[in-house]
């Protein structure tokens, strides 16, 4: 009895510090692992003008010094997108009937995603010194950084038609924190030559959750969102054995409560500092008054009140065709809305060898384009575990490639 | 059960490991260019709230425009506390019994003299302000009702009158009344009186008292005085007395912390408006009166013979309205040194005097009138054309600060405020600010010396601007300096307007300006969560 406590602990612990199941989708491992109780972990992150040193440090934290700048720096094109997802939780598949089963899980999710320009990433992580004398162009550039957990209820009906499975799931979800900028077409922010005048082209929309509450702990919004599942086993034209999954998650929104503000701004804004009466004069309120507070206030149309924004809504479909028990081979498509995302195709070819499943990732889009992975699966009659990364290139050369991801599942089979 | 059991432990695990996950702390440097401040300015904010005007050659004028003496209505007449004991005794030399209700008897009128100084006869008085304190005393063993009329004191028509019951004993009742408000006629029993009000009694036994024998000599006894009289208005005739103006000092229109060196004004005129708003002729003589640098210190005395003997006419009234007399008394470069005077560019003046009331005499009949809050005011008027020849003016300014709750100051590695100055003054200016700690020890300044100086704008012959010159002066900034921005509680600006040669005489237009922008270039750290 012991020994199974400290297997549970032990499964929490490694779950805890770094994995979930890949694509963030609960039903997608049901086909192996029946009911069970399972631990799951998934981070990936990536970026087609960010170095994995720089995502590395935005993530986690940590001093940006200008040599992990200026290999970012070099890699930039007009535009640029960043992702990073983390999510991780517990779930189970708990008995039903003889047509389906009830699923019931907790997740923690944080998705932060920016599409942005080259200016965009000069001045956020340069500043606007080197601008003088010229115009940095914002536009089009967004920010979307949200955290929410949910809780999860749903069935699973895994016998429809004797080889269908369909799983439907709601939660009910508690937003913690949220940030988000929107800029518009004709964004821009030039700085004159001498630094006495900036003038922004502030056409943009912000969001911001309770900035005094931002634990996990912090409760600033309720939502809701659907997870639908539905896959069939078929025929293929050659005879052989194929299964179709379709997948969509987190379809839904949260509701910001009145602690939240939104700001938006449509005009050409100059600034060329507090004008001042009396050169003499020149108080601590002087000083006190260029604040971020006020110079957001001067900027834009401030307002406290509910919002509603939709979460990134992920889509995955998968072909997997059995060429035999040993060789099989995934072809999927996968896309993540709200999220700043590519459209993401990847092939998946596997080598089962007795209760191990190797399988190999090669994938086209998402946030970082090319993307090679590899991950293995355990499978027992009482244990399923599955890890591996869909970006091993993060790893194996960090300076090259920017993105990364690993996800974990492990699951204890219950009858 | 054992099912959910793990499963809840399991969550409580999950929330544990998830609480474990710290906000992303990432942070680095930018090199960031913000404005702060601009500013264009003029003469006028150069020295603060004076008035300026200009003339029709764009030339600036300094105007001063304020009240510098004033002898009031309490400086003329003062009625003083007065007190009177009044006695009411049965004069019938046997016993008499008084029954319930019944009046001892009816007390001829008295009449109260408030005793005026400086031969002032008041004809009436209407009180701002006045308490009358009573002490009561009963000299019969029953309660005494005791009526106190004063017919002189009037308001809308009703006599005052007071009713008081008063218990056996000394002093067994003590009253204030407040006759503010009442009208006086000072003219007594007979009309022909000054300063003389008329008051009667009434004294008999309270009709709740038992009837009571009185002895010849027994009664009541009631002590009254009038004290804190202001009054509103006042008529009669003030006397011929003289008023000694003392030695007093008032401060002047130049700021304390605007000094100069070798400052001398090309021409200057002040007028003294003299008001008299008194219903009685004056006559005055004024002197003493002189400027004083307090800075320097420096003290000039005005010399002039104009104020030796000012005789002012009286002030005529319509109801309540008044008419002042005024006399306007000159003084320009001809008839004093006026221009030395004001060229000391003082913060205080002085002056003492001797006023003397009715010369004449007694010509108005004892129509003399004086109304509460009015008097004889001096008004100066200085007009100065901003046309000087000097070296130097000083400008300096305390402003208390506290940035120590500043977070933005902590996130600042480097660099530097940039001052932009474009100069259309005919000076040098050169700025320095001085940081004082909570002990007022200095323990920094802003500028470094040599680089602060914003040269004057370019100058033609007779030493106007044609035109205005641009200057870039660089403030250091690091930690130190950071820390000792922190700790700082007073920063005193000291500026210096350095002059060009001269002659010719330097004139300061209207269009002169200095436009100042600071620019902030700093190495900043900023981070998510920062």
């Amino acid at each position: 009895m012991k020994l199974y406590w400290l297997k549970i602990v032990l499964l929490i612990f490694i779950a805890a510090l770094n994995s979930k199941a890949q694509y963030n989708a609960d039903f997608m491992n049901y086909e192996q692992t029946g009911r069970c109780v399972s631990v799951d972990l998934n981070i990936e992150s990536g970026s087609n003008g960010m170095s994995k040193d720089m995502v590395n440090r935005l993530v986690w934290g940590g001093y940006i010094s200008n040599e992990v700048k200026s290999q970012s720096a070099t890699l930039l094109k007009a535009t640029n997108n960043f992702g990073y997802m983390a999510n991780y939780g517990m779930s189970a598949f708990i008995k039903g009937n003889a047509k389906f089963d009830y699923l019931i899980g907790f997740k923690s999710q944080e998705v932060a995603n920016s599409l942005y320009t080259k200016d965009f990433f000069n001045l956020m992580f340069y500043g606007n010194q080197s601008y003088k004398g010229g115009t940095a162009n914002l536009g089009n550039t967004s920010v979307n950084a949200l955290k929410f957990q949910e809780a999860k209820f749903g069935i699973m009906m895994h016998n429809v038609d004797s080889v269908g499975k369909i799983g439907v799931s709601i939660s009910v979800l508690k937003g913690q924190q949220l940030f988000y900028f929107k800029t518009n077409e004709n964004s821009s922010l030039y700085t004159s030559a001498d630094g006495s005048e900036l003038v922004l082209n502030s056409n943009f929309n912000m969001a911001i959750s309770d900035t005094n509450n931002t634990g996990i702990g912090a409760w600033n919004g309720i939502g809701a969102s659907a997870d639908i599942f539905f896959e069939t086993i078929y025929k293929s034209k050659w005879n052989q054995k194929c299964m179709l999954t379709v997948n969509v998650n987190n379809l839904g929104f949260i509701n910001w409560w009145k602690n939240s503000v939104q700001y938006s701004s449509d005009s050409t804004f100059r600034y060329s500092g507090y004008t001042v009466k009396n050169i003499n004069d020149l108080r601590d309120s002087t000083i006190n008054r260029i604040s971020q507070d006020s110079l957001l206030v001067d900027l834009a149309n401030g307002r406290s009140e509910n919002f509603n924004v939709n979460i990134p809504t992920s889509l995955i479909l998968v072909n997997k065709v059995y060429f035999s028990e040993k060789y099989r081979l995934s072809a999927g498509f996968r896309h993540i809305y709200n999220a700043n995302y590519k459209p993401y195709v990847f092939l998946e070819p596997e080598l089962k060898h007795k209760n191990v499943c190797y399988t190999l990732h090669v994938g086209y889009g998402g946030y970082a384009k090319l993307n090679v992975g590899f991950s293995a699966t355990w499978n027992t009659k009482a244990w399923f575990v599955k890890a591996g990364s869909n970006s091993l290139q993060g790893f194996v050369a960090p300076n090259a490639s920017f993105s990364q991801g690993f996800f974990l599942s492990i699951a204890k089979k219950l009858k | 059960m054992v099912f959910f059991k793990r499963f809840s432990i399991f969550i409580v695990f999950s929330l544990f490991f998830a609480n474990c996950r710290k906000p992303s702390d990432a942070n680095w440097d930018i090199d960031a260019t913000l404005p702060l401040v601009n500013s264009v300015l003029n003469i006028q904010d150069y020295l603060g709230d004076t008035l300026f005007s200009t003339d029709a050659s764009g030339l600036l004028h300094f105007v001063y425009n304020n009240e510098v003496a004033s002898i009031k209505l309490d400086s003329l007449v003062n009625l003083p506390d007065t007190s009177i004991v009044t006695s009411f005794t049965s004069t019938i030399p046997v016993n008499i019994t008084l029954q319930p209700g019944e009046s001892l008897a009816l007390f001829a009128p008295t009449e109260i003299k408030f005793n005026i100084s400086n031969g002032i006869e008041i004809k009436t008085a209407t009180i701002k302000s006045c308490v009358m304190n009573v002490k009561f005393s009963n000299f019969i063993s029953q309660p005494m009702d005791l009526i106190c009329e004063i017919p002189s004191a009037t308001k809308n028509g009703k006599k005052f009158i007071i009713k008081e019951t008063i218990p056996f004993g000394t002093n067994t009742l003590i009253k204030s009344y407040d006759l503010a408000g009442y009208d006086l006629n000072m003219r007594g029993l007979n009309g022909l009186q000054y300063n003389t009000i008329v008051q009667t009694y009434t004294l008999g036994l309270n009709p709740g008292a038992n009837s009571v024998t009185v002895a010849y000599g027994d009664g009541a006894k009631v002590e009254v005085s009038y004290s804190e009289i202001v009054p509103e208005y006042i008529e009669g005739y003030f006397g011929q007395q003289t008023i000694d103006v003392a030695l007093d000092t008032v401060s002047f229109g130049f700021s304390e912390n605007f000094q100069a060196d070798d400052f001398m004004l090309s021409d200057a005129t002040m007028n003294f408006k003299i008001l008299n708003e008194f219903g009685a002729e004056f006559s005055a003589s004024l002197y003493n009166i002189k400027s004083i640098n307090t800075a320097k210190p420096k003290v000039v005395t005005l010399q002039t013979n104009q104020l030796a003997n000012i005789n002012i006419n009286r002030a005529t009234k319509s109801g309540t309205s008044i008419n002042p007399s005024s006399k306007n008394i000159l003084f320009n470069r001809t008839n004093s040194n006026i221009i030395d005077f004001i060229s000391n560019l003082p913060d205080k003046l002085t002056y003492e005097g001797k006023i003397q009331v009715n010369p004449l005499g007694n010509i108005s009949g004892h129509n003399d009138f004086a109304f509460y809050n009015t008097g004889i005011r001096i008004v100066a008027d200085i007009d100065i054309p901003l046309r000087y020849t000097a070296s130097n003016f000083h400008l300096q300014t305390t402003n208390e600060v506290d940035f120590s709750a500043a977070e933005q100051l902590d996130k600042v590695n480097f660099g530097s405020f940039v001052v932009l100055a474009t100069n259309g003054f005919p000076f040098d200016v050169i700025l320095q600010a001085y940081m004082y700690d909570e002990n007022k020890t200095i323990i920094d300044s802003l500028f470094v010396p040599g680089s602060n100086v914003i040269g004057r704008g370019t100058v033609n012959a007779a030493n106007e601007v044609i035109a205005a010159t641009q200057k870039n002066i660089s403030i250091p900034i690091d930690k130190t300096k950071i820390g000792h921005l922190k700790l700082c509680k007073q920063i005193k600006v000291v500026s210096r307007l350095k002059m060009p040669p001269n002659p010719p005489e330097i004139k300061l237009y209207e269009i002169y300006e200095l436009k100042v922008n600071i620019i902030a270039e700093l190495n900043y750290n900023v981070g998510i969560n920062n």
